[in-house]
């Protein structure tokens, strides 16, 4: 089974049900990686969105609002998150064969590495170092625009 | 109607128009984007970027 894994931009797009039909192919699996999971948290988490939300849903205290952003956020079972257990050594070997990407970039190509897995990003957030790095190992990135 | 217990409180929207996942959607839009949000958290963090 083939495996796509998504940066925050198309996890936000899957976790409210506008999957991009390009994304992935019937019976493909979705992963993620912790730092793109932790950057969708913190941007759904900023003030602004927590205010919106809570007048949308009748000026609803803004904890409230905010606890409703945190179970919409809620990973499904069918995302897969690897674990730093599994990826650590990995960074930490991109890191010494002298890869430049800050820690965001190295989860993912590690992540990538593990779950044989196509990196997906959305098109307002390609990532050319990334590319790169991910080029020169043979792992495939593909530019989500729908 | 759909129904989201968040065990302190019930919230109830209607389930047409997309229930509670499009009025996240809308907030997301009226709070300048996902890519605006995601791009300050980057700003404020380089190893997010």
């Amino acid at each position: 089974m083939s495996t796509v894994l998504v940066d925050d931009h198309l996890l936000l797009r899957v976790l409210l049900a506008d999957e991009p039909p390009s994304l992935r192919t019937a019976g493909a699996a979705l992963a993620t990686t912790g730092l793109w999971y932790h950057r969708l948290c913190r941007a759904l988490g900023d003030d602004a969105v927590v205010g919106s939300l809570s007048r949308r849903l009748g000026a609803v205290d803004e904890a409230i609002a905010s606890d409703v952003l945190g179970a919409v956020a809620v990973l499904p079972d069918e995302v897969e998150l690897v674990s730093l257990r599994d990826l650590a050594w990995d960074m930490a070997a991109l890191l010494h064969e002298g890869t430049r990407l800050n820690l965001l970039g190295l989860e993912a190509l590690a992540a990538a590495r593990h779950l044989a897995a196509e990196i997906c990003l959305a098109g307002v957030d390609d990532n050319p170092p990334l590319r790169a790095a991910a080029r020169a190992r043979a792992v495939e990135v593909r530019i989500i625009v729908d | 109607m759909e129904v989201a217990d968040l065990g302190h409180a019930l919230i109830i929207v209607p389930a047409e128009g997309g229930g509670l996942r499009s009025v996240v959607r809308s907030a997301v839009v009226d709070a300048g984007g996902y890519a605006g949000l995601a791009a300050a958290v980057a700003a404020a963090d380089p190893d997010l970027a």
